[in-house]
């Protein structure tokens, strides 16, 4: 029985292959393709090993994508998460450097002039806020001197923070001004004078060069503009160790001509005559013809060192308010010119 | 020589290799193809292109995820839908006659004469009107046992199933298809 139903089944196979036969390729068919199969793998490489390395790896995990686009996102995510928290933090907290961070890109993104200006008065204001916040900070046992050093801290910051601000905003208002744009000028001056208002609420002081309003700090540049040579001269004074390395170089080095004659150039000129005596320079027609030069020099030439000894230390200013060094050194430019008066005077008879 | 071994040479990019792989897929893959492609010279394209695409995929098989039959049919499947969705962009219109003119198709000439082709093609046709009266399972085994030819374990690993259960599917189908084959004197 089973056998005759094994025949059966075996005959509706065979008939079902037949009529699946209609799908067949014939074999010449077949050839042809298999021609055109084999003259196009001639031409067509096979992937590398590089990519189906790639390949077998994204394999193992087909799930790579979307982890990849999770993970970016996350730490996408996390970071904005920190960057938001480190907003409320206050000096001395862990993530208060992530809030600096931030505002140095802030300021370092915004445009020069007056965006960059607006932005140091919104972190100014920053300090403040971070500066009262703390002093609202009840005080326990455990946490006195924490706080105590938090609030030096944000006072420092606040302090140094209010003064950028205020010199950049003075910046901008001079700009303003010399354009002609008073009105915006007068915008700016309230809004420096808002800031320091609310500096002082905070006890924050402002340093008196900036001047509450800006208008101090005009006067002073007014001050500059009128007398440039008394400027040049405080500036040569705060800067000795210039003067000594230019004299030392004129002395014993005669390599060092350029760099000596530079020097003279930036060189003040009330210290100019006696310098140039003292180290025996020939290349200042103007001040004093080149024999009498070389002739003070030999009388001169001692003095250098109290000189600059004295010169390098220009807080010891007199009621006058010139350092002693400056006095001595007039002290000799008339010397020297009396002398000049006096060569002068021979070679006519 | 082993289709195993032949693999790994193709891999390496020995063309002789491949060309055996070609002689033991192209029937296999052609009836598949032509199972869901009315058109026998687009069947054809098809399979060529399922031919050059298995030769460049080759070093990307890996033995150990699964038979070369199932990844070479995977292959034959994705060719199939890229076709069929640039059917879908561009409808074409195959007319009949296509099928049966024997300058389009060089292989007609010499098959024997026209009226086996004809047979062919009418028994297809007798076998799709009855391969829709039976389940789904039962067309997937009829089609990869018969038609495909595969075997009793590649058609198991295809459907995940046993080859207990596709035995049984296809006994089934087999006795399911004579009655509706008989209740509708139909011959093929």
């Amino acid at each position: 029985m089973s056998i005759f139903r094994a025949k059966k089944t075996d005959q509706e196979i065979f008939r079902l292959k037949k009529a699946a036969s209609g799908f067949d390729l014939p074999a010449k068919r077949n050839l042809e393709i298999k021609a055109r199969v084999m003259s196009a793998i001639k031409l067509v490489p096979q992937d590398s090993a590089v990519s189906s390395a790639m390949g077998k790896n994204f394999a193992k995990n087909p799930l790579w994508l979307p982890k990849l686009a999770f993970s970016v996102l996350a730490g996408v995510g996390l970071l904005g998460s920190t960057v938001f928290a480190s907003s409320y933090s206050l000096p001395g907290d862990v993530l208060y450097p992530v809030k600096k961070a931030k505002e140095k890109l802030e300021l370092q993104l915004a445009p020069a002039g007056r965006p960059k200006a607006l932005v140091l008065v919104k972190q100014a204001e920053e300090r403040l806020h971070e500066l009262s916040d703390i002093k609202a900070i009840p005080t326990q046992p455990g946490n006195t001197e924490k706080l105590s050093k938090q609030k030096e801290e944000a006072r420092v910051q606040a302090n140094i923070q209010v003064s950028t601000a205020v010199e950049s905003l003075a910046q901008v208002k001079k700009d303003l001004e010399d354009k002609g744009n008073t009105q915006a000028a007068e915008s700016v001056n309230s809004t420096i004078v808002n800031l320091v208002a609310r500096a002082k609420t905070e006890d924050v002081e402002v340093e008196d060069r900036i001047g509450a309003s800006g208008e101090k700090q005009e006067k002073a540049e007014e001050r500059q503009q009128d007398s440039p040579k008394e400027k040049e001269g405080q500036e040569k004074v705060k800067r000795p160790e210039g003067e000594v390395r230019g004299l030392r170089h004129k002395a014993g080095d005669p390599d060092s001509g350029k760099q000596s004659r530079s020097q003279e150039v930036t060189l003040p000129k009330v210290l100019m005559p006696s310098l140039t005596a003292s180290s025996g320079v020939t290349s200042l027609p103007n001040v004093l013809p080149q024999g009498q030069v070389l002739g003070a020099s030999t009388t001169t030439s001692t003095s250098i060192e109290p000189q600059h000894s004295s010169s390098t230390s220009p807080s010891e200013k007199s009621d006058d308010g010139m350092t002693e060094a400056q006095k001595k050194l007039l002290e000799q430019q008339k010397e020297a010119q009396e002398k000049s008066g006096q060569t002068q005077t021979e070679g006519g008879r | 020589m082993d289709l195993s071994e032949q693999i790994k040479k193709a891999q390496n990019g020995d063309s002789q290799a491949f060309s055996r792989i070609y002689d033991a897929y192209s029937g296999k893959l052609f009836r598949y193809i032509r199972l869901k492609i009315s058109s026998r010279q687009h069947a054809e394209d098809i399979l060529q292109e399922v031919f050059v695409k298995i030769w460049r995929g080759l070093p990307n098989y890996d033995q150990e995820k699964g038979t070369f039959n199932a990844w070479v049919y995977r292959v034959a499947a994705n060719a199939l839908n890229d076709f069929l969705r640039k059917i879908y962009r561009a409808p074409e219109t195959l007319e009949m006659s296509e099928e049966f003119e024997s300058s389009k198709a060089p292989w007609q000439q010499d098959a024997t004469d026209m009226g086996k082709v004809l047979d062919a093609e009418l028994s297809l046709k007798q076998l799709g009107s009855l391969m829709s009266g039976i389940p789904e399972v039962y067309q997937k085994v009829i089609e990869y046992r018969f038609i495909q030819d595969l075997t009793v374990e590649e058609t198991a690993e295809l459907l995940g199933k046993t080859n207990l259960a596709v035995r049984l599917i296809q006994h089934r189908a087999i006795n399911k298809l004579k009655k509706l084959r008989k209740s509708n004197n139909v011959n093929f």
